[in-house]
């Protein structure tokens, strides 16, 4: 009981931390240092989800740019403004060309399609596994582009969505890089993580245990997928344009790097891994212009990759989290002495 | 009748592993399931777990035809098993192992999960205090944090019966649980399956090729050779056999003089 308080407190405390933190950039930072920031919390949430959907269940699914492209593509399509839908959007069904919703709702619309997508396309897909499952996934990006650049009446196509309405801003951002934490750390420290990580570690015993994989292994998918169309949508109302090329394979292996990096399946390790390598792209951009050495970032990146491969293959923390914030295992053992008795109970029986 | 298997039949492409096998089970028994190697033990319980399917025949649990069900599904209706080559959840912690198989039987659902609903925390609670009994049952309560691939072998061996367990089976398939243990291993191991086989009343088939090790657990005793059933009965019938001993008894004890 104490450890669970004990967690609780800690996330208030963090939540508040993350908070004041926020607070402080807002008032103080210049427009351009926010958006970056912005995006560095949108990279969080992604890594974060697809340290859940792929480090907790073993899965290699590049799928994540897919996913944000359904949720984003719906989120601006609700949130677009009413007025101009007519000329922007000319085969939009009357009732939908009507409408002008708020982020809230559009966001939470695109991220439940997304979930639908994901569970539509896992059932072939996810029977697949390892590489060729790593490469269905990465169709589906390109499926997605395909299916935006030819419904152009409802997404505009080729030319892009452009004039998306400016909505995102760091607090948006905060509060779902805190929710999708916080979900994610309750599913992972939960019965149904355990099932997920036991069949990470050995499908055939998992089964055997009754974890039915097909459905667990959609549902890990699945949620992912949600949390990838939320951010989807962010991304959609920051950049206020979005193009059928805008999330591609290129941030698909972004993102990997970054649940490499921290570890599969560890969530602070793939939070960290998305601050980390967001702030060394956004620190060499300045540097690559004044030197004219563009690229530099992805080399910069790649070589952190390979260091990581071959010094801590387990990424920076394994499949764990940092202690600090974990509760202490013992706390969790109320039964420990009831259990010893019951063993020499029984020992004395067996020895009779 | 708790179990009842009938002319299974597995072949892998042209290799027939498996032919006409039958069994049934009564609650309460603890068969012993013998024969030389290849003979197709694994290949029996792989069908009776719903590893795989069978080509021919069908698998009936407590009046359900469940023939071609998922091992999962299988494990549901109360059929839970080991493995011959250990199969533990390797990364996970010894208690971890366990409580993932108690969530078949007692895991909360993903809402009451993401919403931290108290019934969620009351269920992780009922099952780490089953989880702590079950490895108690074992003497492995102290280990509850480790690795489970940082045991030692013998001990892996009961943290997959615990796990077991944990699903709460009415029968339970050992898949030669004292392969690679010395012998005072296998003799403590078989107390261990005495026991949990007496003080749960749990149905038991145990699959070895240790002959006397079998005869000296078990009531009755199956023996197949070649994918097919030689002998069924009592350890004594089964030992004056004289298919057995031609097939299996005689040549392992020829070969072991030689």
């Amino acid at each position: 009981m104490t450890g669970t308080t004990r967690g609780w407190l800690l996330a208030a405390g963090l939540t508040a931390l993350g908070a004041a933190a926020v607070w402080a950039a807002t008032a103080s930072l210049n427009n351009y240092l926010l958006t970056l920031i912005a995006f560095a919390g949108i990279n969080v949430m992604l890594a974060v989800s697809l340290s859940l959907s792929n480090g907790l269940t073993g899965l290699f699914s590049l799928g994540h740019p897919a996913f944000m492209m359904v949720g984003g593509y719906i989120a601006a399509i609700l949130t677009f403004p009413a007025n101009r839908k007519g000329f922007m959007l000319p085969d939009l069904p009357e009732w939908l060309a009507a409408q002008q919703w708020p982020l809230l709702p559009a966001l939470l619309v695109g991220g439940a399609v997304a979930g639908l997508a994901a569970i539509m396309a896992g059932f072939p897909v996810l029977r697949l596994r390892g590489h060729y499952l790593a490469v269905a996934t990465l169709g589906l990006i390109f499926i997605l582009r395909a299916v935006v650049n030819n419904l152009d009446g409802y997404t505009r196509g080729a030319l892009g969505l452009s004039g998306i309405p400016k909505l995102t801003d760091l607090w948006w951002v905060y509060a779902w890089v805190v929710i999708t934490l916080f979900v994610c750390w309750r599913i992972k420290h939960s019965s149904l993580g355990r099932t997920m990580m036991a069949m990470r570690e050995n499908e055939m015993a998992a089964a055997c245990m009754g974890v039915p994989l097909a459905r667990t292994r959609l549902m890990a998918f699945a949620i992912g997928a949600v949390f990838a169309g939320i951010a989807g949508g962010l991304w959609a109302h920051l950049v206020t344009n979005l193009t059928p090329t805008s999330l591609g394979v290129f941030l698909a292996f972004q993102l990997v790097v970054m649940v490499v990096l921290g570890g599969q399946g560890s969530l602070a390790g793939a939070a960290l891994a998305a601050i980390g390598l967001s702030a060394i792209a956004n620190l060499l951009r300045p540097v690559e212009q004044s030197t004219g050495i563009y690229g530099m970032t992805q080399i910069v990146v790649a070589l952190v990759l390979i260091g990581v491969l071959i010094f801590r293959p387990q990424g920076l923390f394994g499949s764990r989290e940092p202690g600090v914030l974990m509760r202490r295992p013992e706390s969790s053992a109320p039964s420990r002495t009831a259990a010893s008795t019951q063993t020499t109970h029984l020992e004395q029986r067996g020895s009779t | 009748m708790l179990l009842s298997a009938d002319g299974l039949t597995k072949r892998f492409g042209g290799v027939v592993a498996l032919s006409g096998y039958g069994i049934s089970v009564q609650s309460g028994e603890l068969i012993g399931l013998i024969g030389p190697n290849g003979a197709g033990k694994t290949t029996v319980l792989n069908l009776l777990t719903g590893v795989i399917r069978p080509t021919e025949g069908r698998i009936v649990v407590s009046g359900q035809d469940i023939t071609g069900w998922r091992a999962d599904r299988f494990t549901a209706r109360g059929i839970a098993r080991t493995f011959q080559n250990i199969r533990l959840f390797r990364d996970l912690s010894v208690l971890e192992n366990v409580t993932a198989a108690l969530h078949l039987r007692h895991g909360p659902g993903l809402a009451p999960t993401v919403l931290a609903l108290p019934s969620a925390r009351r269920a992780e609670h009922g099952m780490v205090a089953r989880g702590y009994e079950l490895l108690g049952l074992f003497d492995l309560a102290d280990q509850a944090h480790a690795r489970a691939a940082d045991l030692p072998y013998g001990e892996q061996r009961k943290v997959e019966i615990a796990r077991a367990l944990a699903t709460e089976p009415k029968l339970l398939l050992l898949d030669e649980p004292a392969a690679g243990m010395n012998p005072a291993e296998t003799r403590r191991l078989m107390d261990v399956i005495r026991q949990v086989h007496e003080t749960l009343s749990l149905t038991m088939i145990v699959v070895e090729h240790d002959m006397s090790l079998i005869m000296n657990l078990c009531r009755r005793v199956q023996v197949i050779n070649r994918g097919e059933v030689l002998a069924d009965g009592a350890p004594a019938e089964v030992q004056a056999d004289p298919a057995v001993i031609e097939a299996y008894l005689g040549t392992r004890r020829a070969r072991a003089h030689a």
